[in-house]
């Protein structure tokens, strides 16, 4: 009969060289923590969103000012400041707003623009943190201190709110901005391939791999696409319908006698290369079985300034599908041309005039980035579908 | 003192905890390992047309300096760039690829996004190389880069394209331009 001292010295050396074993291959490859897919812009009611503020971006307050003041007391704003001047500052430019915001200070610098910061991450099941998915480094950050700052966002809204939510960095290059989900796709830009291939992957195959990988959305690849950020030329309306830019529709109702207009360095693109890059962007949405409505667009010569009216924020109010949609004032034709087109799908159009920001190469879904929506069905479908 | 079956019993069991242990948390480790697969970091991007390999870099210069890793130019002169085309292949190759230089200059700090990169100039190059023989095509340039910009030289044959050279500019940030609507208010 053996006594029990022999098993027992047994069982702990076992567990001891099995622990060094785990704990040595773990720390080499980090297990992902699990999320669900990328959040889509169509959806239930918003509940929180991010936004940023530091000194130097007042042209953005009075777009946040119009946008707040429109959510009701259950909607929190998350808004993410360098410091209490910065916050003062907003706050004195913003006034009283029916919203909650919940200030989140970071001591560094950073930009206005959080769409592109982190895209969010549905959680893998109900009660658990939204996943904020970073970009591995930002466009020029080495020598733009404010980029450099832009890219801890996702971390220091993890740490300030780590019930709520959770961050993780892809190996992947990538505005949030570049990307536009709906359904089971995920829409992805030129740039995305540009600035990735033979750089964080080998091949094209392989990126599709990576994004499915990181967004769980089928990718597609829009190889044709105007080059810019996928929200400022289409949008879903939901029910398989996408809204595609047009910069044809835009060019008849563009008011060049407006002083507004002079922003544009070498006038307005209303040429055929142009035309055909969103062209190309409606065809494939089409191939992929969408039903596809296009709205006025007039797109910059020279710099990346679009009127754009995708540039939006669909939100789901009493049951009412709601677009807080760009304006620009001069430009009353082109916004009454596009607040025909979003009602034709059945939205309630409310318009947030975004005259102070749009020389910036953004407009509103840039500068605001939806972190929950209530359950991702509607009550009501817009247009009946 | 232990006998020898003491010893035996004493690993046998240890043997046995170190194989459930591990096998336990086999399933966490082997999946955390596929999860990375798809992605891999190029050391230097590679345009591969038929067998043959192009790559580029800036010839040595003191216009690019270095500080923790982060390789910066100075504002102004474009240093050469070398093109450097490889027949990795078993026999004679004629191949075509177009070369383009793009410079960027940032819109101002608090913009979203950079100006739009312009090509200032773009090469296509046909060569014909023996089998293991590479060849080096030097590139200078007139065009200056402005401070806190980027550039870019793409290389692309058939439908591929690749970013093959990225450097940013160093320099101080311009001040946040104002809008035209906000210099009418102040006027």
């Amino acid at each position: 009969m053996i006594r029990r001292g022999p098993i027992l010295v047994g069982v702990a050396v076992g567990l001891i060289a099995a622990m060094g074993v785990i704990g040595h291959l773990q720390p080499m490859r980090p297990a992902k923590p699990p999320s669900g897919p990328m959040l889509p812009d169509y959806g239930g009611a918003i509940r929180s969103a991010v936004i940023q503020y530091a000194h130097g971006s007042d042209f953005v307050l009075p777009v946040y000012q119009q946008f707040l003041a429109q959510q009701s007391a259950d909607v929190v704003i998350y808004l993410l400041c360098p410091g209490q001047p910065d916050l003062e500052e907003f706050q004195h430019g913003i006034g009283s707003v029916p919203c909650k915001v919940h200030p989140i200070f970071t001591a560094h610098p950073m930009t206005a623009w959080s769409r592109d910061r982190w895209v969010a991450l549905l959680p893998e099941a109900p009660n658990r943190p939204y996943m904020l998915l970073a970009p591995q480094g930002e466009l020029q950050q080495e020598i733009w201190p404010q980029r450099a700052g832009d890219s801890h966002i996702a971390d220091d809204l993890s740490r300030a709110l780590p019930r709520l939510l959770t961050s993780r960095r892809s190996s992947l290059y990538f505005d949030g901005g570049d990307f536009l989900a709906d359904g089971e796709w995920v829409f992805a830009t030129p740039a995305v391939l540009h600035r990735n291939l033979q750089h964080t992957v080998v091949t094209r195959d392989d990126l599709l791999a990576a994004l499915a990988d990181d967004l769980h959305r089928k990718p597609i690849l829009m190889d044709d696409a105007p080059d810019h950020h996928a929200g400022m030329f289409m949008m879903s309306a939901g029910n398989h319908r996408m809204l595609v830019a047009d910069p044809s529709l835009g060019e008849p109702l563009f008011n060049s006698a407006d002083p507004a207009a002079a922003a544009f360095p070498s006038g307005p693109d209303f040429s055929a290369a142009t035309q055909r890059r969103f062209d190309s962007v409606a065809l494939l949405a089409g191939k992929l079985g969408y039903t596809v409505t296009r709205i006025p667009v007039v797109p910059a010569r020279d710099e990346k300034m679009y009127l754009t009216y995708v540039n939006v924020i669909l939100d789901v109010r009493a049951g009412q599908p709601v677009v807080y949609m760009p304006t620009f004032a001069g430009q009353e034709k082109l916004s009454a041309a596009a607040t025909a087109v979003w009602q034709s799908l059945g939205y309630e159009v409310r318009p947030i005039d975004c005259s102070t920001v749009w020389q910036k190469g953004g407009t509103l879904h840039c500068l605001v980035n939806i972190v929950e929506r209530a359950e991702i069905s509607l009550p009501m479908q817009p247009n009946g579908g | 003192m232990w006998s020898r079956q003491h010893w035996i019993c004493a690993g046998t069991t240890a043997l046995a905890t170190f194989g459930l242990t591990v096998a336990l948390f086999w399933p966490t480790i082997a999946n955390a390992v596929d999860e990375k697969a798809a992605t891999t970091v190029v050391s230097v991007p590679t345009l591969k047309v038929d067998g043959s390999e192009i790559t580029a870099r800036f010839a040595k210069s003191d216009l690019i300096t270095e500080e923790k890793g982060v390789r910066l130019l100075k504002p102004g002169a474009i240093p050469p760039i070398e093109i450097i085309a490889y027949n990795r292949g078993e026999k004679e190759q004629t191949f075509n690829f177009t070369a383009t230089l793009i410079i960027a200059s940032m819109n101002d700090r608090m913009s979203r996004v950079p100006r739009v990169a312009k090509p200032s100039w773009e090469q296509e190059y046909t060569l014909t190389l023996q089998p293991g023989q590479s060849r080096t095509v030097t590139v200078e340039t007139a065009e200056k880069a402005g401070a806190l910009g980027q550039v870019t030289l793409n290389l692309k044959a058939d439908k591929q394209l690749i970013e093959a050279l990225t450097i940013s500019t160093a320099g101080e940030a311009p001040p946040a331009a104002k809008t035209p609507r906000q210099v009418a208010a102040t006027k």
